[in-house]
This record gives C-alpha cells, structure tokens and sequence, in this order.
C-alpha cells in the first residue's frame, strides 16, 4: 500500500553550543544586541552561519521551529530574529516532547511538497532539567549544489536492541547536533530518539545516508 | 490534484457533541445555551472514543506504522506540561506507529489538516488522525489516502505573514487563497469561512480580502475566535448542502474554502469539497 519513502537533500547546515563561544553578533546592531535574549542570540547565530553559507543566496520559507520549552516561542517574536528572517515574519511551530526532532525534519520534510526550500530550526537557552544552551538550523532542498548526503523522512522503529539511542535524560535537542555536525563532515550517520511515550522499545531513526 | 477523503469527524462543543446539532444550532446562536466546557483530557478522550473504531480500521488496513497523529493546539495559555501530557496520552490511546506531533497556535487546528494532507501528499503517511483542542472545544477527523467519503480535502496552503492582533496582512490571505482555489482549476466555490466579525475587527478586511480574489462568493462565520470547530462544520455543510449560518444559504456549488490566520502572522487556507 506504501509510496516510496522520499529524502531530501540539505543546503546548509549550523550549530552553537557553549564550546563554540559566544554567539556571534555581527549581524545584530548594538541596539538589537543589547535587547536580544540570549535564545534569540544563538538562533541568530546559526541562521546568520547559514546566510553567510556560499551556496546561500537568500533564507527560505517557509520557516519551521521546533518547540521544547514555550517561553521560547516569545522568542520567535523576538524583532531581531525576524529582522534577520525578513521576510518571514514567525515560523511554523512544532511541538512532540522529547521526540520534537524528529518530528519537525518530518513536518519540514512534507513542506518540501509546496516549496524548494525550508528552513528548520532548533534552540533553547539553558533551563532545567536541561542546563545547556544550544540551537541548530538547517535548510533542507530539494535539490542542492552539494549533494553529498541525503536526509530521509525519520521513522518509528520498534526493536529492543536501538543502541545508541537518545535517553530520556539526555537533552531533546542533542541529536540535531549530531546530525549538523554529521552534515559538515559529509558523514553518513543514523540517528535515534527512543520514543517511551509509545513504547520502551521504540525509537525514532533519523538516517543520513551517502547519495547512491 | 486528488482528494484525501475525510472518512470520518467528530465534535466536542459547548452547544453540543453531534456536528449536525451545533450546525442547526449556527442559524439561532442567540438562543442557544452553552454548557459547561469540560475538563481538556475528558474532551480528548471522548474524542478519541468517538473515532476509535476508525482509528482501529484504518490501522489495520494502511498498517500501523502508516497512521500519523498531528495534533492542532490553540489553547490561550498552553503549558509545557499540558502539551506533554495531551501527547502522551494521545500516543497511549492510538498507538499509531507513525508520527504524533503537534502544531501550535490560534490557527493550529487548521494548519494540523494542511500538515496532514502535507503528510499525505509525501508519502509518509497513508492516514491521519488531525486532533483539534482549544479551552472549550475539540474535533476529531480522519483523513486517508482512500476511503468512500462524501467530503474530500483537495488542497491547502499555509504561509507566513505581517498580520497582527490588530491588522491583517491581505498580500498572505491572497496568497493562501490563490493557492488552494488554483489547484483545483479556480472552479467556483459554494461558500468561504471566516473569521466572525462580532468578535474580530480583522475579520472584515479578510472578508474583503477574500472577495479580491475569489468575486463576491458568500461568506460565512462561526461564532467564536477559536478555529477548532471550522473544518468539521465545514464538512457538515457539505454534507447537508447548506452553508453555516443565520442565513443558511443553499450551495450553488459543492466546494467550501476555509481560511484561517493568527496574530503570529500564520495564515492557511484548505479546500473542501463534495466528491463526485
């Protein structure tokens, strides 16, 4: 009864966490930097890593965010962020716990049925029970210049045996780290978010596969 | 560009549970009284009640892991909390193997259905449960790749615009509406839904934005801000050939656009229409 599954190609992609410094601000007037918090700080960051990416002209819409804490969402209102968006003015949100990851590529995924392009993007400031700032953005395409990898539409796997994947205490945003980093060395990797609310012995697989 | 049939609804309003009698009840709104809103998870839980023996079929047919959950939430207030646990419990009582997730915001319960069709069209799913919750109100639908249905949703568009609480950014409702009435052939439709203009100011620059586009086509509203109740309405017209309302007209044509928007500048539009 199943269509073949599509994948996605993906244009760019970026990271902060503590270890990279402060968020980079050149992008922010002094003004802007000085009311800016510090959420809206790191996304500014990796979105301004995108828009300086070579292959980037311009940032797409539409524009995907994924939710884990919902002061957060103040954020995305945040006048500096849609400054640097311009011209979209709020993004799309997504919220499903610990399995937002997964679950916003697959809704930015779908929008690539009406556009060429999407923004996704993922970013928390520091606050229990998760004590690490971090963001993520990635422009997923359907086509890219740089076809390297391949994104395929995460899926639930149910199997006792998923190593490896992502426990519950562990940050919900760490595994979009993981594939950004994997996206900037051109690295295969699969990655899993184990989905107790279903199953303990389901996980979500997020494949980053080499183009055939 | 095909249909998805919506093979089966359900509804949790203050007026009542029974789609056909909130729809009577949309010609004397002033006359009707409103029960008491009950407790959020009571209401999701009846809803997923009602639909529980469709849930089953469709799992059984598409497969499991080929049933998806999008969850349309546009509570006033949500909380962290609330929305883990509206998820885990939708997770418990479905037991789809597909993706759960939810979209939030005041238009979400739209936005879920153009998720969904979204899903669909990509081949992640072969059918969708679209949950729509809002403090007094909840919807049920049941969306497929294939189904016998009288009501099918042949396109939807979202987009992003410079709407406010107290402005509307008529470019984007152009822009949603242009592509949902385009995909079908611009054919001519019986009705469109709005905002209510009792309780929005925005709501009659959206009317004329949408006459721009579409000529004078008949609109209709539903009372309230929410947009829980609309596409299940939507459909119940259809279904009786009638549009939603103190006037009630009788459809010319058999095709109902729904447009929705937020104060975040999100805006979506769907089309539904009768299958042939």
């Amino acid at each position: 009864m199943s269509s073949p599954t599509r994948w996605c190609r993906i244009a760019a992609a970026a990271s902060w966490t503590a270890d990279v410094g402060p968020p980079r601000t050149e992008l922010l007037s002094r003004a802007e930097r000085s009311a800016a918090s510090f959420s809206a700080r790191i996304l500014a960051h990796v979105i301004g890593e995108l828009s300086s990416h070579p292959d980037i002209t311009s940032l797409p819409r539409p524009w995907v965010h994924g939710v884990t804490d919902l002061a957060d969402t103040q954020t995305l209102r945040d006048p500096v962020l849609l400054r640097i968006i311009d011209p979209s003015p709020g993004p799309l949100r997504v919220h499903a716990g610990r399995t937002v990851v997964p679950m916003t590529l697959l809704e930015g995924m779908a929008l690539l049925e009406d556009h060429d392009a999407v923004l996704v993007t993922f970013g928390q400031d520091a606050i229990a029970p998760h004590h690490e700032a971090l963001a993520a953005a990635l422009i997923l395409t359907r086509e890219s210049p740089n076809p390297a990898l391949v994104l395929h539409p995460p899926v639930l796997r149910r199997t006792s045996s998923h190593l490896g994947a992502t426990g519950a205490k562990e940050h919900p945003l760490s595994v979009s780290l993981r594939i950004v980093r994997a996206i900037n060395v051109g690295q295969p990797t699969i990655e899993t978010v184990a989905c107790r609310d279903v199953d303990h012995q389901a996980h979500w697989r997020i494949e980053l596969g080499a183009v055939d | 560009m095909a249909g998805f049939p919506l093979t089966a609804w359900a509804l949790r309003h203050p007026w009542g549970d029974d789609p056909d009698v909130v729809f009577d009840r949309l010609r004397e709104p002033s006359s009707v009284v409103a029960s008491e809103p009950r407790p959020e998870f009571d209401r999701l839980g009846e809803l997923l009640d009602a639909l529980d023996s469709d849930r089953r079929r469709a799992c059984s047919r598409w497969g499991s892991s080929r049933v998806a959950v999008v969850l349309g939430m546009a509570q006033a207030q949500p909380t962290r909390e609330r929305l883990a646990a509206v998820q885990s419990m939708t997770a418990e009582r479905t037991a789809v193997g597909g993706a759960i997730y939810q979209r939030l915001g005041t238009e979400a319960p739209i936005a879920a259905m153009a998720s969904a069709q979204r899903l669909l069209r990509a081949s992640m799913a072969d059918a969708v449960l679209v949950i729509g919750l809002d403090d007094e109100r909840g919807s049920i639908i049941l969306l497929e790749r294939h189904g016998d249905a009288f009501v099918e949703l042949c396109a939807s568009a979202e987009a992003t615009g410079t709407t406010t609480q107290t402005a509307l950014d008529e470019s984007a409702v152009a822009q949603v509406v242009t592509s949902v009435w385009s995909a079908v052939g611009r054919m001519p439709l019986g009705a469109v839904h709005t905002g209510d203009p009792d309780l929005d100011p925005r709501a009659d620059t959206e009317r004329r934005a949408l006459r721009d586009v579409l000529g004078p086509v008949h609109c209709c509203s539903i009372p309230g801000t929410s947009r829980v109740a609309d596409v299940v309405l939507a459909a119940t017209s259809l279904v009786r050939g009638f549009a939603p309302g103190p006037d009630a007209p009788e459809f010319e044509h058999e095709r109902f656009l729904v447009h929705g928007f937020s104060s975040t500048g999100q805006h979506v539009a769907l089309l539904l229409r009768t299958r042939a």
